[in-house]
């Protein structure tokens, strides 16, 4: 079966580039980053895969802490399209931990 | 219990005053009834309207004696039962959570709401005892999206330490209640308070922490109700709406605080709530049946009051605070449409006004909500049967001698004197409470916030006329919704109209024609066969025959605008807006967005960067699944990815936003598409962008759109 994907390097590049530059990523670390998730990519998803892979790592530079690689690369994400500094995106808590309490029933009394 | 307890010997005489003031007016008006009715009668129709008028009088004399009380609660400027602490004890353990129940409402309005609470509380220096969490129970893949994506931005506007928590439920059950439930189950341990802000309230800093400290200072108190003013109308109904809610609303919620005292009113937001006994004694039963009057409690909040008080807490409305705001419908069509709801919410009561332990004053308060659309049928009812006794009088000659060897004629009487005098007292019960209000405004010096006395005066009287048009109106509307409750129709949960919505000439004919029509069949029947009783009738048939035009003109918002110009109509809210409103007025017109992609609502979740990534972030993971369920996943996002996004249906979106790594894999997986396949989800502008790129050779191009994937 055919790939659904872009093959060609010069589109993944570009696919790449576009990607970073909509979610807000400095120019600087695009280029990087272009350039190292794209080698060696045979279609654009190994590429993007490589380019999450890229963003854990760097949530994990910056001290975010999530519980696996799909919520690293999140919260990395929401980071940066936010604009909120490195420093600051630990004070980020999307939600307060859950402390379990029922409702007591009504049909009890 | 020290509140509850030195209230507790007061309150069941004011009721015992408060039922002998009812009954006793109530009796002599059903008596004179009688004499005012054609003599001799039909006795057995005489009979019915003189009980039927008895309760109808009871009904609306409650509504003069609530007025009144509070008229004298207000004159003398009691000061509130609830002590206020003055030296405040500074706690860790002090914490509220200001929440929002959200149910598809524009995300934009509710987040300016909570930005500008949020901005209020600053203000006092006590925002770290505060957090805020919207609850969403929103079930369209579209409206969840861009719930969060007006969340994130608020977020960003706040700074990233604010505590404003978003939270979507799964599964809506039990609407709202379910929704706060949810809240307390997950959250409520960490917090001592909730208030309950609906998606159209603003309370300001200063009332959020009055409202803490008169909690921390009555310990016996359970739930404390403010008194929110309605703000923000711009239709002429709205306004009008708007100006009687603030000038009559204050006399009418403090007669309510003097004769429920603990055991008052709880209207389902602008209150505050003690979380703990709250999540003891508040769980809501599902009702035994599967009729109207079984299932989900739906008008959960009378019941909450109810049974907290059972429980021993107080529950006080306190009317005296102030900065606490709500919106009100802005047309006649919507407020039928939210009375429909509430008429269901309110007749399912009638199951629990019997209910083990409960407050006498929350039995009436019950009773009080099942009246407020029983009275309707009640009202029709004497029409009808006074159209019956006019109808036969005119068709059936008098008897004057009834009975045998007779020897003088029993000739008909009746006074219309009488019965004037009859209408002129009833209408005085019913115009009472607004003189109240017009005098305490007068002697208060409050006039000028109104735009002056002659404004007042006037805005009085318009409002009242427009009420003496609206009442039969919203009779034969509210005399249908009890109908068809009664006959087992349910209502849905829709969203409520909010803003500046007017009302058509399409939608007035489809709600309002049935009015029309019958008071053209019926008035012209009473007409021809009893043209004298035909002018009793005319206020009543008059409102049905206009009532299209009036429901469109009322509706418009030039006319409302009109009314402001030359200042009728207003309110102090209006005329000087506290800083809340301000504030909240300004972040309504300059709220800065977030966005990067055009992208709206699950397309966004799917394809933006950005919207994705905090999808992503909200969702939990969803640990392992089993075989199967993996599998359909993962054919829904091949399928999605082969046909696009719109060969998914609005359930297929719902699943692949509830499954975080779907949606991730989605995300990356649409961003290395090729082709067609890739314009339907990035469009045009984003598929452009690789237009710069060295094309394939044209071979290629081809191949890839014929060779089947």
């Amino acid at each position: 079966m055919m790939s659904l994907d872009v093959t060609e390097p010069a589109a993944i590049k570009a696919r790449l580039q576009t990607y970073l530059r909509v979610l807000g990523v400095p120019e600087e670390l695009r280029a990087v980053w272009v350039k190292t998730a794209s080698q060696g990519a045979a279609h654009a998803s190994q590429a993007f895969i490589a380019l999450q892979a890229l963003m854990v790592k760097e949530a994990g530079a910056v001290g975010i802490e999530a519980e696996d690689e799909v919520g690293g690369s999140a919260l990395w994400r929401l980071a940066v399209w936010l604009g909120q500094t490195d420093p600051k995106m630990a004070d980020w808590v999307v939600r307060p931990p859950f402390v379990r309490r029922p409702m007591a029933s009504e049909r009890k009394r | 219990m020290r509140a509850v307890r030195s209230f507790q010997p007061l309150a069941p005489w004011r009721g015992v005053l408060l039922a002998v003031l009812v009954l006793i007016p109530s009796f002599i008006a059903s008596e004179f009834m009688l004499q005012v009715l054609p003599h001799p009668g039909f006795g057995l129709i005489n009979d019915s309207l003189a009980v039927l008028f008895g309760f109808l009088f009871g009904w609306i004399s409650i509504g003069l004696w609530i007025s009144i009380a509070g008229a004298v609660v207000l004159l003398f400027q009691r000061r509130s039962s609830l002590v206020e602490t003055k030296f405040r004890v500074e706690s860790a353990d002090v914490r509220t959570a200001v929440i929002m129940p959200i149910f598809r409402e524009d995300p934009e309005r509710v987040c300016a709401g909570i930005e500008a609470v949020y901005r209020s509380v600053t203000d006092t220096g006590r925002l770290s005892e505060f957090d805020f969490f919207i609850l969403s129970d929103s079930h369209d893949a579209d409206a969840w999206v861009e719930e969060e994506v007006a969340w994130a931005a608020l977020r960003k506007r706040l700074g990233a330490g604010a505590h404003v928590f978003y939270r979507r439920r799964r599964n809506n059950t039990k609407r709202k209640s379910g929704n706060i439930a949810d809240f307390c189950r997950h959250w409520g341990a960490q917090y001592r308070y909730m208030v309950i802000l609906d998606a159209d309230s603003l309370m300001n800093g200063s009332i959020l922490t009055r409202l803490v400290d008169k909690m921390e200072a009555n310990p016996a108190v359970g739930l404390i109700q403010t008194l929110p003013v309605a703000v923000h109308q711009h239709t002429l109904f709205g306004r009008v709406q708007q100006f009687a809610n603030r000038l009559y609303g204050p006399v009418f919620a403090a007669g309510l605080n003097f004769w429920h005292v603990n055991a008052g009113h709880y209207w389902g937001h602008n209150a505050i709530i003690r979380i703990a006994p709250f999540m003891r004694h508040c769980g809501l039963p599902r009702l035994p049946g599967n009729g109207v009057f079984g299932g989900e409690i739906m008008s959960h909040d009378f019941v909450e009051a109810a049974l907290l008080r059972r429980a021993g807490w107080g529950v006080w409305l306190e009317p005296g605070l102030e900065g606490s705001y709500e919106e009100t419908p802005p047309t006649l069509l919507d407020e039928l449409k939210r009375d429909r709801r509430w008429a269901q919410g309110n007749l399912q009561h009638g199951r629990l006004i019997f209910a083990r332990g409960l407050a006498v004053p929350h039995r009436v308060v019950f009773l009080n909500g099942i009246m407020s659309y029983v009275s309707s049928l009640l009202w029709l009812a004497f029409l009808v049967l006074s159209s019956v006794e006019a109808v036969l009088h005119g068709l059936v000659p008098p008897r004057y001698f009834p009975k045998t060897h007779m020897l003088f004629p029993i000739w008909p009487v009746w006074h219309p004197h009488w019965a004037l005098a009859l209408f002129w007292f009833t209408a005085a019960i019913l115009f009472l409470p607004k003189l109240l209000a017009i005098a305490l405004t007068v002697i208060h010096g409050e006039t000028r916030a109104f735009g002056g006395w002659w404004r007042v005066v006037l805005g009085v009287v318009m409002e009242s006329l427009l009420s003496a048009i609206l009442a039969p109106v919203r009779m034969l509307f509210h005399t249908a919704f009890v109908v068809s409750v009664l006959i087992g129709r349910k209502t849905s949960w829709e969203p409520q109209e909010r803003g500046d919505t007017s009302t058509s000439w399409r939608q007035a004919l489809r709600y309002h024609s049935f009015g029309t029509i019958l008071a053209m069949v019926w008035g012209g029947a009473i007409y021809l066969l009893n043209p004298s009783y035909f002018w009793w009738l005319m206020p009543v048939m008059g409102a049905w025959l206009v009532a299209i035009p009036i429901s469109v003109w009322i509706s418009r918002v030039g006319l409302g605008r009109a009314a402001q110009r030359v200042g009728l109509f207003a309110t102090p809210e209006e005329i000087q807006p506290p800083p809340l409103l301000q504030l909240f007025a300004r972040l309504r017109q300059t709220l800065p967005g977030v966005r990067r992609m055009d992208h709206r609502g699950f397309m966004a979740a799917v394809v933006d960067p950005g919207v994705n990534a905090l999808h992503c972030a909200l969702l939990t993971s969803r640990g392992a699944i089993g075989e199967g369920l993996a599998l359909s996943r993962q054919q829904l996002m091949l399928s999605a990815l082969k046909d696009g996004p719109g060969a998914l249906s609005g359930s297929d979106r719902l699943h692949l936003l509830s499954d975080r790594e779907t949606l991730m894999a989605l995300h990356w997986k649409v961003w290395a598409l090729k082709g067609p396949r890739a314009r339907r989800w990035l469009g045009d502008q984003y598929f452009r962008a690789e237009e710069s790129v060295p094309q394939p050779p044209a071979m290629w191009t081809l191949v890839d759109h014929v060779v089947p994937m």
